[in-house]
Protein backbone atom coordinates (compact mmCIF):
# COMPACT_ATOMS: atom_id res chain seq x y z
CA UNK A 1 0.00 0.00 0.00
CA UNK A 2 1.35 3.43 -0.96
CA UNK A 3 1.81 6.08 1.74
CA UNK A 4 -1.04 8.19 0.31
CA UNK A 5 -3.44 5.25 0.30
CA UNK A 6 -2.37 4.28 3.82
CA UNK A 7 -3.16 7.72 5.25
CA UNK A 8 -6.41 8.01 3.28
CA UNK A 9 -7.56 4.63 4.61
CA UNK A 10 -6.57 5.71 8.15
CA UNK A 11 -8.61 8.90 7.72
CA UNK A 12 -11.63 6.98 6.42
CA UNK A 13 -11.38 4.56 9.35
CA UNK A 14 -11.21 7.49 11.79
CA UNK A 15 -14.33 9.03 10.22
CA UNK A 16 -16.16 5.68 10.44
CA UNK A 17 -15.24 5.35 14.15
CA UNK A 18 -16.35 8.93 14.79
CA UNK A 19 -19.67 8.31 13.04
CA UNK A 20 -20.19 5.06 14.95
CA UNK A 21 -19.50 6.71 18.32
CA UNK A 22 -21.71 9.66 17.42
CA UNK A 23 -24.58 7.26 16.76
CA UNK A 24 -23.98 5.11 19.84
CA UNK A 25 -23.23 7.88 22.32
CA UNK A 26 -25.67 10.61 21.30
CA UNK A 27 -27.43 10.45 24.68
CA UNK A 28 -24.10 10.76 26.49
CA UNK A 29 -23.37 14.06 24.71
CA UNK A 30 -20.58 12.72 22.50
CA UNK A 31 -18.17 15.50 21.55
CA UNK A 32 -15.32 13.80 19.70
CA UNK A 33 -12.61 11.16 19.80
CA UNK A 34 -8.82 11.16 19.78
CA UNK A 35 -6.97 8.05 18.64
CA UNK A 36 -3.24 7.55 19.31
CA UNK A 37 -1.14 4.53 18.49
CA UNK A 38 1.11 3.45 21.37
CA UNK A 39 3.66 0.58 21.61
CA UNK A 40 1.22 -1.55 23.61
CA UNK A 41 -1.98 -0.79 21.73
CA UNK A 42 -4.24 2.13 20.80
CA UNK A 43 -5.17 4.92 23.17
CA UNK A 44 -8.72 6.11 22.51
CA UNK A 45 -9.94 9.23 24.32
CA UNK A 46 -13.68 9.84 24.07
CA UNK A 47 -14.87 13.35 24.93
CA UNK A 48 -18.40 13.50 26.26
CA UNK A 49 -20.76 15.68 28.25
CA UNK A 50 -21.81 12.79 30.54
CA UNK A 51 -18.88 10.36 30.94
CA UNK A 52 -20.96 8.13 33.22
CA UNK A 53 -23.17 7.11 30.30
CA UNK A 54 -20.12 6.29 28.15
CA UNK A 55 -18.64 4.08 30.88
CA UNK A 56 -21.92 2.35 31.74
CA UNK A 57 -22.77 0.24 34.80
CA UNK A 58 -19.57 -1.44 35.98
CA UNK A 59 -17.86 -0.36 32.74
CA UNK A 60 -20.23 -2.48 30.59
CA UNK A 61 -20.70 0.11 27.84
CA UNK A 62 -17.01 0.91 27.57
CA UNK A 63 -16.13 -2.81 27.28
CA UNK A 64 -18.73 -3.21 24.55
CA UNK A 65 -17.28 -0.18 22.72
CA UNK A 66 -13.78 -1.61 22.98
CA UNK A 67 -14.99 -4.90 21.48
CA UNK A 68 -16.77 -3.05 18.66
CA UNK A 69 -13.70 -0.90 17.89
CA UNK A 70 -11.50 -4.00 17.75
CA UNK A 71 -13.78 -6.22 15.69
CA UNK A 72 -15.50 -3.70 13.39
CA UNK A 73 -12.77 -1.12 12.83
CA UNK A 74 -9.59 -3.13 13.41
CA UNK A 75 -8.33 -0.97 16.29
CA UNK A 76 -5.53 -2.94 17.99
CA UNK A 77 -5.93 -3.43 21.75
CA UNK A 78 -8.03 -0.28 22.37
CA UNK A 79 -7.46 1.42 25.76
CA UNK A 80 -10.49 3.65 26.11
CA UNK A 81 -10.55 6.59 28.49
CA UNK A 82 -13.33 9.12 28.83
CA UNK A 83 -12.85 12.85 29.34
CA UNK A 84 -15.55 15.30 30.30
CA UNK A 85 -16.03 18.40 28.17
CA UNK A 86 -15.55 21.39 30.53
CA UNK A 87 -18.18 23.70 28.98
CA UNK A 88 -20.59 21.60 26.91
CA UNK A 89 -22.43 24.73 25.68
CA UNK A 90 -19.28 25.76 23.80
CA UNK A 91 -19.05 22.47 21.94
CA UNK A 92 -20.86 22.57 18.58
CA UNK A 93 -21.33 18.83 18.40
CA UNK A 94 -22.95 18.59 21.82
CA UNK A 95 -25.28 21.47 21.03
CA UNK A 96 -26.24 19.99 17.64
CA UNK A 97 -27.03 16.70 19.37
CA UNK A 98 -29.06 18.48 22.05
CA UNK A 99 -31.19 20.08 19.32
CA UNK A 100 -31.54 16.72 17.54
CA UNK A 101 -32.71 15.05 20.74
CA UNK A 102 -35.17 17.88 21.42
CA UNK A 103 -36.65 17.36 17.95
CA UNK A 104 -36.96 13.63 18.61
CA UNK A 105 -38.90 14.43 21.79
CA UNK A 106 -41.38 16.46 19.69
CA UNK A 107 -40.20 19.95 20.62
CA UNK A 108 -40.61 22.48 17.82
CA UNK A 109 -37.28 23.15 16.12
CA UNK A 110 -37.65 26.93 16.47
CA UNK A 111 -37.98 26.60 20.24
CA UNK A 112 -35.11 24.09 20.45
CA UNK A 113 -32.80 26.27 18.33
CA UNK A 114 -33.51 29.45 20.31
CA UNK A 115 -32.90 27.65 23.62
CA UNK A 116 -29.58 26.30 22.30
CA UNK A 117 -28.60 29.73 20.97
CA UNK A 118 -29.28 31.32 24.37
CA UNK A 119 -27.31 28.61 26.20
CA UNK A 120 -24.32 29.09 23.87
CA UNK A 121 -24.29 32.87 24.30
CA UNK A 122 -24.73 32.61 28.09
CA UNK A 123 -21.70 30.30 28.21
CA UNK A 124 -19.61 33.18 26.90
CA UNK A 125 -19.40 32.54 23.15
CA UNK A 126 -18.62 35.53 20.93
CA UNK A 127 -21.24 34.38 18.47
CA UNK A 128 -23.24 31.41 17.25
CA UNK A 129 -25.19 30.28 14.24
CA UNK A 130 -27.66 27.41 14.04
CA UNK A 131 -29.17 26.20 10.76
CA UNK A 132 -32.01 23.71 10.70
CA UNK A 133 -32.84 22.28 7.26
CA UNK A 134 -35.35 19.86 5.89
CA UNK A 135 -39.09 19.34 5.61
CA UNK A 136 -39.63 21.13 8.87
CA UNK A 137 -42.91 19.41 9.75
CA UNK A 138 -44.72 20.86 6.71
CA UNK A 139 -44.64 19.20 3.30
CA UNK A 140 -42.33 21.86 1.89
CA UNK A 141 -38.61 22.01 2.56
CA UNK A 142 -37.11 25.16 4.04
CA UNK A 143 -34.06 26.28 6.00
CA UNK A 144 -34.17 28.34 9.15
CA UNK A 145 -31.13 30.19 10.44
CA UNK A 146 -30.70 31.49 13.99
CA UNK A 147 -27.83 33.80 14.77
CA UNK A 148 -26.45 35.82 17.66
CA UNK A 149 -23.25 37.83 18.04
CA UNK A 150 -20.50 37.61 15.41
CA UNK A 151 -19.41 34.57 13.47
CA UNK A 152 -16.31 34.16 11.30
CA UNK A 153 -17.12 32.70 7.91
CA UNK A 154 -13.72 32.64 6.24
CA UNK A 155 -10.04 33.21 6.77
CA UNK A 156 -7.34 31.43 8.70
CA UNK A 157 -8.48 32.40 12.27
CA UNK A 158 -11.80 30.62 11.57
CA UNK A 159 -9.93 27.29 11.73
CA UNK A 160 -9.05 27.87 15.39
CA UNK A 161 -11.85 29.91 16.88
CA UNK A 162 -14.97 28.57 15.21
CA UNK A 163 -16.22 25.16 16.27
CA UNK A 164 -18.75 23.70 13.85
CA UNK A 165 -20.71 20.47 13.68
CA UNK A 166 -23.42 18.89 11.56
CA UNK A 167 -25.85 16.23 12.66
CA UNK A 168 -28.85 14.57 11.07
CA UNK A 169 -32.00 13.28 12.64
CA UNK A 170 -34.66 11.16 10.99
CA UNK A 171 -38.20 12.14 11.93
CA UNK A 172 -41.60 11.34 10.41
CA UNK A 173 -41.63 14.15 7.79
CA UNK A 174 -38.08 13.31 6.66
CA UNK A 175 -34.43 13.92 7.52
CA UNK A 176 -33.55 17.12 9.35
CA UNK A 177 -30.08 18.57 9.08
CA UNK A 178 -28.74 20.61 12.01
CA UNK A 179 -25.61 22.71 11.64
CA UNK A 180 -24.11 24.54 14.62
CA UNK A 181 -21.24 27.04 14.50
CA UNK A 182 -19.82 28.59 17.66
CA UNK A 183 -17.37 31.49 17.75
CA UNK A 184 -15.40 30.49 20.85
CA UNK A 185 -14.54 33.10 23.50
CA UNK A 186 -10.93 33.49 22.42
CA UNK A 187 -9.11 36.32 20.73
CA UNK A 188 -8.07 36.10 17.11
CA UNK A 189 -4.71 37.39 15.91
CA UNK A 190 -6.40 40.10 13.88
CA UNK A 191 -8.47 41.42 16.79
CA UNK A 192 -8.10 45.19 17.00
CA UNK A 193 -8.71 47.12 20.19
CA UNK A 194 -9.59 50.79 19.87
CA UNK A 195 -8.15 52.88 22.68
CA UNK A 196 -10.55 55.08 24.54
CA UNK A 197 -10.22 58.77 23.71
CA UNK A 198 -9.67 59.73 27.33
CA UNK A 199 -6.88 57.22 27.68
CA UNK A 200 -5.21 58.47 24.51
CA UNK A 201 -5.31 62.08 25.74
CA UNK A 202 -3.83 61.09 29.08
CA UNK A 203 -1.10 59.16 27.28
CA UNK A 204 -0.33 62.20 25.11
CA UNK A 205 -0.11 64.41 28.20
CA UNK A 206 2.16 61.89 29.87
CA UNK A 207 4.37 61.68 26.79
CA UNK A 208 4.61 65.47 26.47
CA UNK A 209 5.34 65.71 30.23
CA UNK A 210 8.13 63.19 29.85
CA UNK A 211 9.55 65.06 26.85
CA UNK A 212 9.56 68.41 28.75
CA UNK A 213 11.35 66.81 31.70
CA UNK B 1 -57.16 31.48 -22.78
CA UNK B 2 -55.70 28.22 -21.55
CA UNK B 3 -57.49 26.39 -18.73
CA UNK B 4 -55.20 25.55 -15.83
CA UNK B 5 -55.81 22.31 -13.91
CA UNK B 6 -54.03 22.13 -10.56
CA UNK B 7 -53.72 18.55 -9.33
CA UNK B 8 -53.97 18.63 -5.53
CA UNK B 9 -51.31 16.10 -4.46
CA UNK B 10 -50.76 16.94 -0.79
CA UNK B 11 -52.47 14.99 2.02
CA UNK B 12 -54.21 18.12 3.34
CA UNK B 13 -54.94 21.66 2.23
CA UNK B 14 -52.48 23.47 4.49
CA UNK B 15 -52.56 27.24 4.82
CA UNK B 16 -49.33 27.48 2.82
CA UNK B 17 -50.96 25.54 -0.03
CA UNK B 18 -54.17 27.57 0.28
CA UNK B 19 -52.23 30.85 -0.05
CA UNK B 20 -50.49 29.58 -3.19
CA UNK B 21 -53.77 28.31 -4.71
CA UNK B 22 -55.47 31.61 -3.92
CA UNK B 23 -52.65 33.53 -5.57
CA UNK B 24 -52.72 31.25 -8.63
CA UNK B 25 -56.48 31.80 -8.92
CA UNK B 26 -55.99 35.55 -8.69
CA UNK B 27 -53.30 35.47 -11.40
CA UNK B 28 -55.19 33.26 -13.87
CA UNK B 29 -58.75 34.30 -13.01
CA UNK B 30 -61.36 32.15 -11.24
CA UNK B 31 -62.93 31.01 -14.53
CA UNK B 32 -59.62 29.74 -15.93
CA UNK B 33 -58.54 27.53 -13.05
CA UNK B 34 -59.66 24.15 -11.75
CA UNK B 35 -58.53 22.09 -8.75
CA UNK B 36 -58.56 18.31 -9.15
CA UNK B 37 -58.10 15.35 -6.81
CA UNK B 38 -59.65 17.16 -3.83
CA UNK B 39 -61.02 14.27 -1.76
CA UNK B 40 -62.11 16.18 1.34
CA UNK B 41 -65.58 17.68 0.95
CA UNK B 42 -64.82 20.64 3.26
CA UNK B 43 -61.71 21.45 1.23
CA UNK B 44 -63.76 21.23 -1.98
CA UNK B 45 -66.24 23.75 -0.59
CA UNK B 46 -63.38 26.11 0.28
CA UNK B 47 -61.68 25.77 -3.10
CA UNK B 48 -64.95 26.48 -4.96
CA UNK B 49 -64.31 30.12 -4.04
CA UNK B 50 -61.11 30.01 -6.14
CA UNK B 51 -62.22 28.02 -9.20
CA UNK B 52 -63.79 24.79 -10.43
CA UNK B 53 -63.22 21.82 -8.15
CA UNK B 54 -63.16 18.11 -9.01
CA UNK B 55 -63.01 15.18 -6.65
CA UNK B 56 -61.42 13.09 -9.41
CA UNK B 57 -57.79 13.30 -10.39
CA UNK B 58 -56.94 15.21 -13.56
CA UNK B 59 -55.71 11.87 -14.92
CA UNK B 60 -59.34 10.64 -14.83
CA UNK B 61 -60.98 13.71 -16.37
CA UNK B 62 -62.17 13.41 -19.98
CA UNK B 63 -59.76 16.03 -21.32
CA UNK B 64 -58.72 16.18 -24.98
CA UNK B 65 -55.25 14.65 -24.56
CA UNK B 66 -53.93 16.12 -27.78
CA UNK B 67 -54.71 19.62 -26.48
CA UNK B 68 -53.38 19.03 -22.95
CA UNK B 69 -49.89 19.77 -21.64
CA UNK B 70 -48.37 18.90 -18.26
CA UNK B 71 -45.87 21.30 -16.70
CA UNK B 72 -43.26 18.88 -15.43
CA UNK B 73 -39.68 19.86 -14.42
CA UNK B 74 -38.54 16.51 -15.89
CA UNK B 75 -39.95 17.31 -19.37
CA UNK B 76 -37.38 17.55 -22.15
CA UNK B 77 -38.83 20.58 -23.96
CA UNK B 78 -39.35 24.01 -22.41
CA UNK B 79 -42.70 25.78 -22.63
CA UNK B 80 -42.76 28.22 -25.55
CA UNK B 81 -45.30 30.85 -26.69
CA UNK B 82 -46.15 28.70 -29.75
CA UNK B 83 -47.37 25.90 -27.42
CA UNK B 84 -50.39 28.02 -26.58
CA UNK B 85 -51.60 27.67 -30.21
CA UNK B 86 -51.77 23.88 -29.71
CA UNK B 87 -52.76 23.38 -26.09
CA UNK B 88 -55.90 24.57 -24.36
CA UNK B 89 -55.50 22.63 -21.08
CA UNK B 90 -52.48 22.93 -18.82
CA UNK B 91 -51.83 20.69 -15.82
CA UNK B 92 -49.82 22.01 -12.87
CA UNK B 93 -48.82 19.81 -9.92
CA UNK B 94 -50.25 21.11 -6.65
CA UNK B 95 -47.18 19.95 -4.82
CA UNK B 96 -45.21 21.63 -2.09
CA UNK B 97 -41.61 21.07 -3.01
CA UNK B 98 -39.02 18.82 -1.53
CA UNK B 99 -35.38 19.80 -1.55
CA UNK B 100 -33.71 18.21 -3.45
CA UNK B 101 -36.71 17.63 -5.77
CA UNK B 102 -38.15 14.10 -5.86
CA UNK B 103 -39.77 14.34 -9.31
CA UNK B 104 -43.25 13.92 -7.83
CA UNK B 105 -44.98 15.65 -10.80
CA UNK B 106 -43.76 12.81 -13.00
CA UNK B 107 -44.58 10.08 -10.47
CA UNK B 108 -48.05 11.38 -9.60
CA UNK B 109 -49.23 12.94 -12.88
CA UNK B 110 -47.11 12.52 -16.03
CA UNK B 111 -46.59 8.78 -15.58
CA UNK B 112 -50.38 8.31 -15.32
CA UNK B 113 -51.19 10.42 -18.40
CA UNK B 114 -49.20 8.62 -21.07
CA UNK B 115 -49.43 10.25 -24.48
CA UNK B 116 -49.95 13.73 -23.04
CA UNK B 117 -47.26 16.29 -23.93
CA UNK B 118 -45.03 17.64 -21.19
CA UNK B 119 -43.12 20.92 -20.99
CA UNK B 120 -40.77 22.37 -18.40
CA UNK B 121 -40.43 25.86 -16.95
CA UNK B 122 -36.71 25.40 -16.43
CA UNK B 123 -34.82 22.96 -14.28
CA UNK B 124 -35.34 24.77 -11.01
CA UNK B 125 -38.18 24.12 -8.65
CA UNK B 126 -41.00 26.68 -8.59
CA UNK B 127 -43.93 27.21 -6.26
CA UNK B 128 -47.43 26.51 -7.63
CA UNK B 129 -48.40 30.17 -8.08
CA UNK B 130 -44.99 30.94 -9.63
CA UNK B 131 -45.55 28.13 -12.17
CA UNK B 132 -48.94 29.63 -13.09
CA UNK B 133 -47.42 33.12 -13.38
CA UNK B 134 -44.59 31.84 -15.61
CA UNK B 135 -47.04 29.97 -17.88
CA UNK B 136 -49.23 33.06 -18.20
CA UNK B 137 -46.21 35.21 -19.11
CA UNK B 138 -45.16 32.69 -21.77
CA UNK B 139 -48.74 32.80 -23.11
CA UNK B 140 -48.24 36.58 -23.50
CA UNK B 141 -45.45 35.77 -26.00
CA UNK B 142 -42.56 36.21 -23.57
CA UNK B 143 -40.00 33.37 -23.76
CA UNK B 144 -38.93 31.69 -20.50
CA UNK B 145 -35.45 33.19 -20.85
CA UNK B 146 -37.04 36.66 -20.85
CA UNK B 147 -38.56 36.24 -17.38
CA UNK B 148 -36.13 37.34 -14.63
CA UNK B 149 -35.80 34.84 -11.81
CA UNK B 150 -34.36 34.75 -8.32
CA UNK B 151 -32.96 31.63 -6.73
CA UNK B 152 -33.67 31.21 -3.03
CA UNK B 153 -35.81 33.54 -1.02
CA UNK B 154 -34.50 34.74 2.33
CA UNK B 155 -37.07 36.12 4.75
CA UNK B 156 -35.58 38.02 7.67
CA UNK B 157 -37.82 37.57 10.70
CA UNK B 158 -35.64 39.58 13.10
CA UNK B 159 -31.93 40.19 13.71
CA UNK B 160 -31.49 36.65 15.08
CA UNK B 161 -33.73 34.64 12.80
CA UNK B 162 -34.14 34.19 9.06
CA UNK B 163 -36.02 31.70 6.90
CA UNK B 164 -34.71 30.47 3.55
CA UNK B 165 -36.87 28.90 0.87
CA UNK B 166 -34.71 26.90 -1.56
CA UNK B 167 -36.91 27.53 -4.61
CA UNK B 168 -36.89 29.86 -7.60
CA UNK B 169 -39.16 32.87 -7.78
CA UNK B 170 -39.96 35.07 -10.81
CA UNK B 171 -39.13 38.74 -10.33
CA UNK B 172 -41.84 41.33 -10.87
CA UNK B 173 -40.51 44.90 -10.92
CA UNK B 174 -37.32 43.58 -9.31
CA UNK B 175 -39.11 41.86 -6.41
CA UNK B 176 -39.72 38.11 -6.06
CA UNK B 177 -43.33 37.14 -6.64
CA UNK B 178 -44.61 35.53 -3.45
CA UNK B 179 -48.20 34.63 -2.58
CA UNK B 180 -49.74 37.48 -0.54
CA UNK B 181 -49.82 36.58 3.14
CA UNK B 182 -47.19 33.85 2.83
CA UNK B 183 -44.35 35.82 4.41
CA UNK B 184 -46.50 36.78 7.40
CA UNK B 185 -47.64 33.17 7.70
CA UNK B 186 -44.06 31.86 7.67
CA UNK B 187 -42.93 34.44 10.20
CA UNK B 188 -45.70 34.18 12.76
CA UNK B 189 -48.36 31.55 12.21
CA UNK B 190 -46.63 28.45 10.90
CA UNK B 191 -45.29 27.48 14.34
CA UNK B 192 -48.84 26.93 15.66
CA UNK B 193 -49.67 24.65 12.71
CA UNK B 194 -46.42 22.76 13.05
CA UNK B 195 -46.93 22.26 16.78
CA UNK B 196 -50.37 20.83 16.01
CA UNK B 197 -48.73 18.41 13.53
CA UNK B 198 -46.18 17.39 16.17
CA UNK B 199 -48.99 16.85 18.72
CA UNK B 200 -51.37 14.89 16.52
CA UNK B 201 -49.01 13.41 13.93
CA UNK B 202 -51.49 14.41 11.20
CA UNK B 203 -51.21 17.18 8.61
CA UNK B 204 -53.33 20.22 9.47
CA UNK B 205 -55.96 21.25 6.92
CA UNK B 206 -57.19 24.82 6.70
CA UNK B 207 -60.70 23.31 6.74
CA UNK B 208 -60.07 21.98 10.31
CA UNK B 209 -59.01 25.44 11.43
CA UNK B 210 -62.08 27.11 9.95
CA UNK B 211 -64.36 24.50 11.51
CA UNK B 212 -62.86 25.09 14.96
CA UNK B 213 -63.55 28.84 14.52
CA UNK B 214 -67.25 28.22 13.82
Amino acid sequence: MSITKYFVSKGINYMAIDEFLQKELRRAGYAGVEIQKTPIGTRVVIYAERPGLVIGRGGATIRELARALESRFGVENPQISVAQVPVPELNARIMANRIAMALQRGIHFRKAAFIALRQIMEAGARGAEIIVKGKLTTERARYEKYRAGDILKSGHPKEFVVDSAVTHVLLKPGVYGIKVKIFLPSETIDDIKIKELKLAEEQEAEESGAAEA
Amino acid sequence: MVKIYIEHCEPALSKWLWLEYRHASKLAGRENIAFCNVKDERERRLLEKLGEVYEESVTELPLDRARTVILDPEAVLPLTPSDFKIFSNMVVGGILGDHPPQGRTFKLISSKMRGVSTRNLGRRQLSIDSSVYMALRVAEDIPLSGIPMKRRLIIKVNEHHSIMLPYTYPLVEGKPLVAPGLIKYLKDEIVKDEEAILRTGKPVSIADKLESHL
